[in-house]
């Protein structure tokens, strides 16, 4: 019986250490980012901080990843059929993305930009920053590490975000 | 005048069955995909609609229908998905049974559809399979024809 348990928890125990090992931000297990969902990542600079909607004050900024345009929706027809064969997998796909900044208690008027979320490398490109997907690590074009960046919970932040824009 | 007019519908003909066979191909593809995914044999399925429920509107119909009738019947609905993809790619690439064909795939992509997998992307299927329901075209290439013929009462051969 204790045979079992031990066995069992060190099965587990590395299954843990699998799926840590392949998590990448905006990614799940059964495939890229989908065509119809939004995220929103706060990026700020320093040191890793938890959090899991948007915080009342602070410095960051907030990078609200919306759907895949019409054009780019139709194109994953071909996307959905090249990853039945190996070796072809597209690597990434831009979308929409809107930016805002926030300073203390201020945001700023939120600007449109184009995200282009890669999968090789495992960088997310937005405007003139980038994220990397592996670690969260938030840095400028010229791979400085600016700070890191976080995955908010999506309708909650989503309502603030409108509630701050109406 | 009927020189032309049979050219250009020889051209629909031609674009049309193109357009089948692709659309066969595609289906063939993401059929063997999810026998090899595991699809009917594991609870894959499940795990993809409980991902896919944290990424709707808590609101929205999709959550719903994969809340009270996706997620408890997961296991027939992979049955369901992945031998409806491969009859229809098999139907539309080889012209037998095609209309039946098409409107299994009708079925499917709908109900990808209110479970929340939906896109622009499925317009062009919807569109295809419009005209694979309303057009002969198992009659014009394919086993329908001779199958037609020899079971002239059998409406699955139209």
């Amino acid at each position: 019986m204790i045979k079992k348990l031990i066995f069992t928890i060190f099965i587990l125990f590395s299954l843990e250490t699998e799926s840590n090992e392949t998590e990448l931000l905006l990614y799940s297990q059964f495939g890229e980012f989908c065509t119809m969902c939004e995220a929103v990542l706060l990026c700020e600079k320093g040191e890793i901080n938890n959090y899991n909607s948007i915080p009342d004050e602070g410095e960051f900024t907030l990078y609200h990843l919306k759907t895949r345009t019409f054009w780019s929706q139709i194109s994953t027809i071909w996307e959905f059929f090249i990853k039945n064969f190996e070796g072809y997998e597209v690597k990434g796909h831009q979308r929409p993305v809107i930016i805002i900044s926030v300073k203390e208690t201020d945001w700023s008027i939120p600007t449109l930009g184009e995200a282009r979320i890669s999968i090789d490398p495992d960088l997310i490109f937005l405007n003139d920053k980038k994220i990397n997907r592996l670690n969260n690590q938030w840095m400028d074009n010229d791979n400085k590490i600016l700070g890191f960046c976080h995955r908010l919970s999506l309708w909650e932040s989503i309502e603030s975000i409108n509630k701050r824009s109406n | 005048m009927s020189h032309s007019y049979l050219t250009f519908k020889n051209l629909g003909i031609t674009i049309l069955i193109l357009f089948r066979t692709l659309f066969s191909i595609f289906w063939l593809a993401a059929g063997i995909n999810k026998v090899e995914s595991g699809w009917m044999t594991s609870n894959i399925l499940e795990v993809i609609f409980l991902q896919r429920l944290t990424e709707l509107p808590p609101d929205s119909f999709a959550v719903f229908y994969l809340s009270n009738l996706a997620i408890p019947l997961h296991q027939l609905i992979g049955w369901i998905v992945t031998l409806g993809e491969l009859y229809s790619a098999v139907g539309l690439l080889i012209g037998l049974t095609t209309r039946c064909s098409a409107a299994v795939s009708l079925f499917i992509i709908f109900n990808f559809a209110l479970g929340g997998y939906y896109d622009a992307s499925l317009l062009p299927f919807f569109i295809l399979i419009f005209f694979f329901l309303w057009l002969p075209t198992g009659q014009w290439l394919g086993l329908d024809r001779y199958l037609s013929n020899k079971y002239p009462n059998q409406i699955i051969f139209k």
